[in-house]
């Protein structure tokens, strides 16, 4: 097994390169800048724009943008005799004095992703990845808050919708995991912060913590409060989705001899369906990790936004809106690593569920 | 009453008064922020507007304001308004300001504010190596020197009626504490950790915290001479508007929106109107100092060039086939009910305009009438203009005729229309142009493009027309960069619809560099210029929008102004 995954994480290279050229060539297509978001204003010259513009490096063609992005810049201009100054460059693809205004450009100070550089935020100039980093917690919280509480419900609801099949409780399952999968949860956010928020004041609409003077925001387990709203329409649509997998796997592997055999032994239905049915009922649930954890990657987004969590899916929405590239890139990286990390972790799952199959 | 019964009566009188007055003291003042962050505090580099609210809370500045008037003031409070001129002197050539510092404010270290430290500010400005959008000043002013601690000497190189504010553009940074971290070199204050976390400042509350995403808090200066009783302020981010209000509904957050921004939705103004009327929190409103206009290219869009070489020769840019002709403009101008576009896309949440500016701003002319509604005078215009319906098919667009000035014979009466999507009024306001103009006869293709591709398509020219709209535009209403040559510059100028009047420079340049800068006279001014403005009809003045803020009852001795939201912080306490 462990030469497939070694395998599979060397197929990753190439795919994780194309999807990295593939966005920051998406990013680069999009009209405007982040220099109009911010300084669109008739009092602002068009001067103090290209000022500004050249700043952040926005006005290099694409390929100095990918490659300073990817690899750095120090090494395509540098000051090689410390004064602070560039002094060499690799003219053919970064002049010296790439303006020829007779004044050298700056020396490149970006060391790239590939050496861990992932650069600083065009609009909060901090490093990419403090930002992301700053708002992991808050996405992690409520990724795991919503995958327990959607294994804890989805699965027991899929199982007992397959044993009770057409009668009342399979019924009133598959309708709700329809109306469930349906609502948009952005939607279902309002309606729960509306009703247990703003009427009957039972829960904080929306944040992370409560507001303090000194910014001290205690362990999840004092804030709780503040997770329920958000993880309970997040896992809405996955209790859904797991009820419906689930459900349809332990009818099929109801109707697999060896249960007919474990109840013409003797063992009680419960046993049976608990113990028996529903393990390898979840070999599909396996396969179906890979994806959630990227649906809840992007799923955060939208509950994120609304519910003022300040998490990775929030700063995704807003940098993306602002064109803060950087920000952007650096969660496409996180995205596209955990998305690849996600589907090899199904496949080994896959494997520990059910031991017929072996990873070749 | 006995002596006991007097000592128990005055002894709970006391205890009443000594509470009542712990009403009045602490207490935290909490807004609501749809914006993003306020990254960078650092006066002279903060762009958005909760940014710029929390800067007039810690920094000083070269003066304040008067709220009512909006004009600069000496002396005065020392209030939101960290205004360090007593008084100020401008030499007979109008080159020369001398401005005279108070010398009782003091940075929270106990240095003194002085005037090195505007002086320094400034240098740091003017020496380009920064990333701040507040160039403006650097147009007219020669130098900025610190005589002394408490004299300030600007020298300008051109006189300008706009320095005064422009001088006035960015808070105060603290020259001792900000210079050691420098190592010399100005590009260094971009990256500054004060910019996140500016410890040293000298306004009503010192900086509290940032946890990003979340939260932003100010918490009371006591050293501060004048200090306020409000124990904090924190701002919450939250990004989406409808949690937002209902945060201040349900008693979470004191306001809606934050120092510098009002933020009431126009859909949901009325609904506040009503409940501020049964006494469930209070409201502010007033009009906005920003307007939705449309804008017409003038000029010929297939072949964008600028106005003017560099020697200021004027050059030729050719002619929009339909609004090149005014009489073109100011046909769709009196085509369209404004009443329609007003109540069905700004909710009647907003005034018609008549010319460039709002009434918010003292450069508008209010007397000029706006255009009226009357189709049939705009099709008696677009006849007399060339453009008739040749089939008796209102249905049908208009086709020019051989008296079109600069549409080709036969040509039919159809435009693009282009605004931003995703702006809910402006999309309204798009659908009613289309469909009455359509009912005259002419063709509009509506689109709506996002925000960075429609600014593109405006900045490089390449348009018909385009609704669009300008907020927190300036006090002086001084528009050069937007109707004079100077500005037309494809790419990155704001004249981008190519309007050149002689007239109209000549009074733009005149109302820039009057002698005394009097107001009432430059006043005068502007208005000439309005006036043309609204004949002529570069842009399709259309609405300026009400702004409302709403603060909860708890908020006690609020008197906000169109210009500021708190600009009593010493007078308001917040009760529990």
């Amino acid at each position: 097994m462990i030469k497939y995954i070694l395998r599979r994480i060397i197929q990753s290279i190439p795919i994780f390169f194309g999807i990295t050229l593939l966005s920051y060539l998406l990013l680069w297509l999009a009209p405007g800048s982040v220099i109009e978001r911010l300084y669109f204003a008739p009092n602002i010259k068009a001067e103090t724009r290209a000022k500004l513009a050249a700043q952040l490096g926005i006005d290099d063609p694409f390929h100095i943008q990918y490659l300073r992005w990817l690899a750095g810049d120090d090494w395509l201009r540098w000051d090689s005799d410390g004064d602070g100054v560039a002094d060499r460059a690799l003219e053919w693809l970064a002049p010296l004095d790439e303006d020829g205004d007779g004044i050298p450009e700056p020396p490149g100070k970006n060391y790239g992703i590939l050496r861990g550089d992932f650069g600083n935020s065009f609009i909060k100039k901090q490093p990419v990845m403090d930002i992301i980093l700053a708002n992991l917690p808050a996405t992690l919280e409520l990724g795991i808050a919503t995958l327990l509480t959607s294994l804890a419900i989805g699965i027991p609801v899929g199982v007992l919708s397959a044993v009770t099949r057409g009668r009342l409780f399979d019924n009133l399952g598959r309708v709700m995991a329809v109306i469930f999968d349906a609502i948009p949860n952005f939607w279902l956010l309002y309606i729960l912060i509306w009703v247990f928020g703003s009427e009957l004041k039972l829960i904080p609409i929306g944040g992370r913590c409560t507001p303090n003077l000194y910014g001290v925001c205690p362990s999840l387990f004092q804030r709780l409060e503040y997770l329920l709203a958000p993880t309970i329409v997040f896992a809405a649509g996955f209790v859904a989705l797991f009820s419906r997998y689930v459900r349809t796997s332990t009818l099929e592997v109801l109707g697999e001899d060896y249960i007919r055999t474990a109840l013409a032994k003797g063992l009680s239905p419960r046993a049976v369906n608990f113990r028996h049915a529903m393990r390898n009922a979840m070999i599909p649930v396996a396969t179906l990790l890979g994806p959630i954890i990227t649906n809840i990657w992007s799923g955060a987004i939208i509950i994120e936004t609304v519910s003022a969590l300040p998490g990775v899916g929030r700063i995704a929405y807003t940098s993306a809106i602002q064109q803060d590239h950087p920000v952007v890139m650096g969660i496409v990286i996180m995205a596209s690593v955990g998305t690849i990390l996600g589907f090899l972790l199904s496949d080994i799952l896959y494997v520990l569920i059910d031991p017929r199959i072996r990873l070749e | 009453m006995n002596k006991f019964s007097r000592v128990l009566l005055l002894a709970l009188v006391a205890l009443l008064v000594i509470g009542g007055a712990s009403a009045q003291e602490g207490g935290i003042l909490i807004g609501t922020n749809f914006g993003g962050d306020p990254t960078n505090m650092n006066p002279l580099i903060s762009n958005n507007t909760v940014e710029l609210g929390l800067n007039e809370f810690l920094f000083p500045s070269l003066f304040n304001i008067d709220p009512v008037t909006r004009a600069p003031m000496m002396g005065g409070r020392n209030d939101q308004d960290n205004g360090l001129a007593l008084d100020w002197t401008i030499s007979d050539d109008g080159f020369t300001y001398t401005f005279n510092l108070r010398d009782d404010i003091t940075w929270n270290d106990g240095a003194p504010v002085t005037a090195h430290d505007y002086q320094f500010t400034f240098d740091a400005l003017a020496s380009g190596k920064t990333s701040s959008p507040r160039t403006d000043v650097l147009q007219s002013v020669e130098s900025v020197e610190a005589v002394d601690n408490r004299t300030v000497v600007v020298k300008l190189k051109v006189n300008s009626c706009r320095v005064i504010e422009e001088l006035d553009d960015f808070g105060i940074l603290p020259k001792h504490h900000i210079e050691p971290m420098l190592d010399g070199d100005f590009t260094n204050i971009d990256t500054l950790e004060y910019n996140k976390n500016p410890d040293i400042t000298a306004g009503v509350f010192n900086f509290g915290a940032l946890i990003a995403d979340q939260q932003t808090s100010l918490v009371r200066n006591s050293n501060h001479w004048m200090s306020v009783s409000p124990e904090g302020y924190i701002i919450r981010n939250v990004p989406d508007q409808i949690v937002g209000i209902e945060q201040f509904l349900a008693g979470e957050a004191n306001s809606v929106g934050t120092a510098g921004s009002a933020s009431v939705p126009l859909p949901r103004m009325q609904e506040f109107r009503d409940l501020a009327e049964d006494g469930q929190f209070q409201i502010y409103e007033y009009v906005d100092d920003g307007l939705t206009f449309v804008g017409f290219n003038l000029a010929d869009r297939s072949n964008p060039v600028n106005g003017q070489d560099e020697d200021g020769n004027s050059i030729d840019q050719g002619k929009h086939p339909l609004f090149g002709d005014v009489r073109v403009r100011q046909a769709i101008a009196q085509a369209v009910n404004y009443d329609d576009i007003i109540a069905g896309a700004a909710e009647g949440e907003a005034v018609q305009v008549n010319s460039f500016g709002t009434p918010a701003l003292w450069g508008y002319d209010a007397s000029i009438e706006p255009w009226p509604y009357d189709p049939d005078a705009a099709l008696a215009l677009l006849a007399e203009a060339g453009f008739v319906d040749h089939d008796d098919d209102p249905s049908t667009p208009l086709v020019a005729t051989e008296d079109a000035l600069y549409a080709e014979p036969g040509s039919e009466f159809a435009f693009e229309l282009l605004t931003n999507s995703g702006n809910v009024v402006r999309e309204a306001a798009g659908t009613i142009i289309q469909d009455q103009l359509g009912q005259i006869g002419i063709a509009v293709d509506f689109q709506t493009q996002e925000f960075g591709a429609l600014v593109q398509f405006l900045l490089g020219q390449d348009f018909d027309a385009i609704m669009i709209g300008f907020t927190n535009l300036d006090q002086d209403t001084d528009a050069r960069n937007v109707f004079t040559p100077v500005g037309d510059l494809v790419g990155g100028g704001f004249n981008f619809v190519s309007y050149s009047n002689d007239r109209v420079t000549e009074l733009y340049d005149q109302a820039l560099s009057l002698p005394g800068c009097d107001r009432t006279e430059r006043q005068a001014l502007y208005h000439e210029i309005s006036n043309i403005l609204h004949q002529e009809l570069p842009w399709w003045w259309l609405f300026a929008p009400f702004s409302m803020y709403a603060e909860a009852n708890s908020v006690q001795n609020w008197m906000p102004y169109a210009e500021t939201r708190y600009a009593n912080m010493a007078d308001i306490a917040i009760s529990p």
